[in-house]
């Protein structure tokens, strides 16, 4: 069976320092994929890699079985995988409604249709779709940056630290959602802080340090590792 | 247009120079020629105007090396251009002095360019009498060497104020200038005369150069109901103002220098806004015998406002040095400038007649082409004649001459 | 003294010409980060090409005023093309100073072609007509109603088409924009095209106005500059409303200072504004 995302070799970086050294991974179809690692391990800049925002040096990147490597944001983006930034992910100045027509731009078609039935998944935005973004709670902003990413319908959708800042009950909120969408047949390759929350949304994971895979497995198994534990997960 | 005129200036220069050589033969073979340069604006904002007035020097010159030269001393010039440029205008004056070792330097116009050399002049104890207007040329400590034949704005002011007051209808004049160094001086004598003779200035607004619109300032202005606004500026201002004030519904009289008020105003406005707008300039002094010797000889000289006044510059000049007989400096030409051209004396119109009498041992009175030519101390002229114009259907009209 | 209406109405003229390149200007700084100061000089540009059509090809000042908008948008593309995105990720200091040199460059490529001297549309001017005791010109009132439009269209725009709803996300975040498959590098070439067009434009009013001169553009980038923040950058209204209060200033400042400090108002302003209130009207963060 050919992978949803299958990323084999990749090496990528800014200016003349790498940051990914030859990572590979998999996200096969409606999976909940998780990356933890430490900071500086290369998570985002892994998530920015495959949304097209920095230019892989080397290895391939393939969508479905299509190559994707070094492709623009746009093709990308038509092609199925949707980013959502861990900070500044939404636009401040449109109202939560232009958000989302934004988040439709690739597949204007079906925009109003198709965003009724987000809002169905964040009611809040429903009741605030006149306000401007910028006025939006920290929780509701994430919300807003998820809905915005599924309205074109994403095979795959890449998550940076949906829960970053968030105080407990709304990290529980949003981790319900990404569970939800997960739920329904959605990809995700989520990167986490919250490792601990996290391993034990994913259906499998992969720990990051210097930019390489140092482990991967189910994400009960990995929680499970003395090692990892002592790693990654503080004791 | 700019290398047109300097190509025919490359041929007047040569004309000058062959002209040099054959009173050299007749007269002064064995005496060596004065040396003055030319520092006009050919190129640049006063490019329109330099021209003429080297025309104007080198005829004057003609003239004289041909009736035998300044105590059988012919004269040889020497022509820079300043580029209407202070800089320009300072090497070129350099050269004239330094290499050329020139004794004056006639038909300065730009008034930036003027009091850039003043200083270089002074020190080498060059002559320098130009046109400029700006009243700072002839202030300061020049010790006599700088002198000019434009009036400065003090006397402008009074003879604009002059015309102003015989119109009897105007009995209340506003006063609108642009942000200039002349604006205040002008305006002081302006109001002044026109205060003293009972008529009322009703308001007084310099404006600021480059602005969109003079819609408020025509506002302030018109609310005071003047039957007369002085506009002094420059044309691009001019035009702007000139198209508030029309859009305003004004049906007063406007008076403005006719340096403002110019063929590029008529059509920068329309005949229909410039209809009626009264102008003044410095004229030459018509019916002089000079100004008729000036303009037979000068090709379209009549056409300049400056090249008058360099043919009486060129001739005080050259009368000067004839009356010192012998020594040719720069000290005698400013030392001699008011005994060649002040009263008393005989009325002279050229320089063979006051060359003659001078060298008769009589006392003599040059009367020019641009007007009497009497200097006071700082080396401003007493008195010039005016010309009043007023646009009418697109073309401004000569309609009088006011004499001092 | 006159009714300070008619300072106020003066005012606003003044301020609606000033409004379309100072929206321009503040969409075009909050769009690609900084402030680009060859606006003032598009609307030299757009006077010149207007006075070619008038004169050249006999073209009526409505039809050179809308070659005008074409040809000075179309100009401002080529500038950016040519100098700005080559520098699109450098600091906005240097994209400052390169706009500075964009201007100077179209200002001397303007003296050099057409001279210094100024020149006049082939318009004749207009008494103007009493209204309620103020004295309106009736080319004041077809400038004003036509920026006016203008404005209102440009904010329609902005606010109520898709690709307008995409400029204002661009201006807030371009790596989201681009993300989300908006074409951010169309989205500045449209923006740049319509600034242009506003300039050159408004370029033609101020001829019609005043008169067309090299430096008649370059001498009003104080007061759009002030216009712009007052406004808050980014914002189209704000702009508008800055363009009216810097106008109304202008003129109504001359009841207070002399007439020769009318540039030092629009100073004034900017300073005041970034002392008190950086984010000027709007408040839009930049």
């Amino acid at each position: 069976m050919t992978a949803l995302l299958e990323v084999h070799e990749l090496s990528a970086g800014y200016g003349d320092s790498d940051i990914l050294h030859g990572l590979s991974l998999r996200v096969d179809d409606g999976e909940l994929v998780a990356v933890i690692g430490p900071n500086g391990a290369g998570k985002s800049t892994l998530l920015k890699t495959l949304a097209g925002l920095v230019r892989p040096r080397s290895g391939r990147i393939a969508l479905r079985g299509a190559d994707i490597t070094g492709a623009g944001t746009r093709r990308i983006v038509a092609s199925g995988l949707c980013y959502v930034p861990q900070e500044a992910n939404v636009f401040p100045s449109l109202s939560v409604w232009e958000n989302l027509t934004i988040g439709a731009w690739t597949a204007p078609g079906a925009s109003n249709e198709r965003a009724r039935a987000v809002v169905d998944l964040f009611p809040v935005l429903a009741e605030r779709r006149r306000a401007r973004a910028g006025t939006l709670s920290g929780g509701e902003r994430q919300m807003l940056a998820m809905a915005m990413a599924l309205m074109v319908e994403p095979r795959l959708l890449l998550l940076d630290e949906p829960s970053a800042g968030l105080a407990p009950a709304l990290q529980r909120l949003v981790f319900d959602r990404v569970r939800e969408i997960n739920a329904r047949g959605l990809g995700i390759l989520l990167v986490e802080q919250n490792a601990r929350e996290s391993l034990a949304l994913c259906q499998r994971a992969y720990v990051l340090a210097m930019g390489r895979v140092r482990a991967e497995g189910a994400g009960g198994a990995l929680r499970d590792d003395p090692e990892i534990r002592r790693l990654y997960l503080g004791g | 247009m700019t290398t047109m005129t300097r190509r025919e200036l490359l041929k007047a220069s040569g004309t000058a120079g062959l002209v040099l050589s054959a009173p050299a033969i007749l007269s002064a073979q064995s005496k060596e020629p004065i040396p003055i340069g030319t520092l006009c604006p050919l190129t640049g904002a006063g490019g329109s105007y330099g021209p003429d007035m080297q025309r104007s020097v080198v005829a004057v010159v003609e003239r004289i090396n041909k009736a035998g030269g300044i105590n059988a001393r012919p004269i040889q010039l020497f022509h820079e251009d300043d580029q209407t440029n202070a800089e320009a205008g300072v090497r070129a004056a350099r050269k004239l002095i330094d290499v050329n070792k020139v004794v004056a330097i006639v038909s300065t116009w730009a008034s930036a360019v003027t009091l850039a050399v003043k200083p270089l002049c002074v020190e080498a104890r060059v002559f320098v009498i130009g046109v400029s207007g700006a009243d700072s040329v002839t202030q300061g400590d020049h010790k006599g060497y700088i002198a000019r034949t434009q009036p400065n704005t003090n006397l402008q002011g009074r003879m604009y104020a002059k015309f102003a007051v015989s119109k009897k209808e105007w009995k209340r004049v506003a006063y609108m200038a642009l942000q200039t160094p002349y604006a205040q001086s002008f305006g002081d004598a302006f109001t002044g005369v026109l205060k003293a003779a009972g008529v009322t200035i009703t308001d007084s607004l310099i404006y600021e150069d480059k602005k969109p619109s003079y819609r408020s300032e025509v506002t302030r202005v018109l609310a005071t109901n003047p039957d007369l606004i002085m506009l002094e500026g420059y044309t691009p201002d001019s035009v702007v103002m000139a198209k508030d004030i029309y859009r305003a519904a004004y049906k007063g009289a406007v008076l403005a220098p006719s340096f403002a008020i110019n063929a590029k105003f008529i059509e920068g406005v329309g005949a229909e806004v410039a209809e009626g707008i009264w102008n003044m300039d410095r004229a030459p002094l018509f019916d002089s015998p000079a100004y008729k010797e000036f303009s037979a000889a000068v090709p379209r000289g009549d056409q300049s406002p400056y090249a008058p006044q360099a043919w009486d510059q060129m001739t005080l000049v050259a009368l000067a040095l004839a009356a010192a007989k012998g020594e040719a400096s720069g000290t005698v030409i400013k030392d001699n400038l008011r005994t060649v051209s002040n009263p008393p004396g005989t009325v002279v119109y050229s320089f063979a007649d006051g060359a003659r009498l001078l060298g008769e041992g009589k006392k003599i009175n040059y009367e020019g082409a641009s007007g009497s030519c009497d200097f006071d101390q700082i080396g401003d002229i007493l008195s010039a004649p005016f010309s009043v114009q007023q646009v009418r259907k697109g073309k401004s009209e000569l309609v009088m001459i006011i004499n001092p | 003294m006159p009714p300070i209406a008619q300072y106020v109405f003066n005012g606003v003229v003044t301020g609606g010409i000033l409004a379309l390149p100072a929206v321009a200007f503040s969409l075009l700084w909050r769009l690609l980060r900084f402030p680009n100061f060859a606006v003032s000089t598009y609307l030299t540009v757009g006077a010149y090409v207007a006075l070619v059509l008038n004169h050249g090809v006999r073209a009526s000042i409505e039809l050179a005023w809308l070659g005008a908008l074409v040809v000075t948008g179309a100009l401002a593309l080529l500038v950016d093309r040519i100098a700005f995105r080559p520098m699109r990720d450098r600091r906005p200091f240097s994209l400052a100073i390169a706009s500075i040199g964009v201007a100077f460059v179209l200002e001397n490529v303007v003296r050099f072609v057409w001279g210094n001297d100024f020149r006049s549309y082939d318009v004749p001017v207009t008494r103007g007509m009493s209204v309620a005791g103020l004295r309106i010109g009736r080319d004041q009132l077809l400038i004003l109603g036509v920026a006016v439009v203008l404005m209102a269209l440009a904010q329609a725009f902005l606010l109520r088409t898709r690709l307008g709803i995409a400029m204002r996300a661009t201006a807030d975040n371009p790596r989201l924009a681009a993300v989300k498959g908006v074409p951010t590098e169309r989205v500045i070439a449209l923006a740049t095209l319509g600034g242009g067009g506003l300039a050159g434009g408004a370029g033609v009013f101020l001829g019609l106005d005043a008169s067309i001169d090299p430096l008649m553009g370059g001498g009003l980038i104080i007061s759009v500059f002030a216009a712009a923040i007052l406004g808050g950058i980014g914002s189209a209204p704000g702009a508008l409303a800055g363009a009216l209060i810097v106008g109304i200033m202008e003129e109504v400042g001359m009841l207070v200072v002399p007439p020769t400090y009318k540039t030092a108002i629009g100073f004034t302003i900017i300073l005041a504004v970034l002392l008190v209130r950086p984010t000027g009207l709007a408040g839009a963060r930049s």
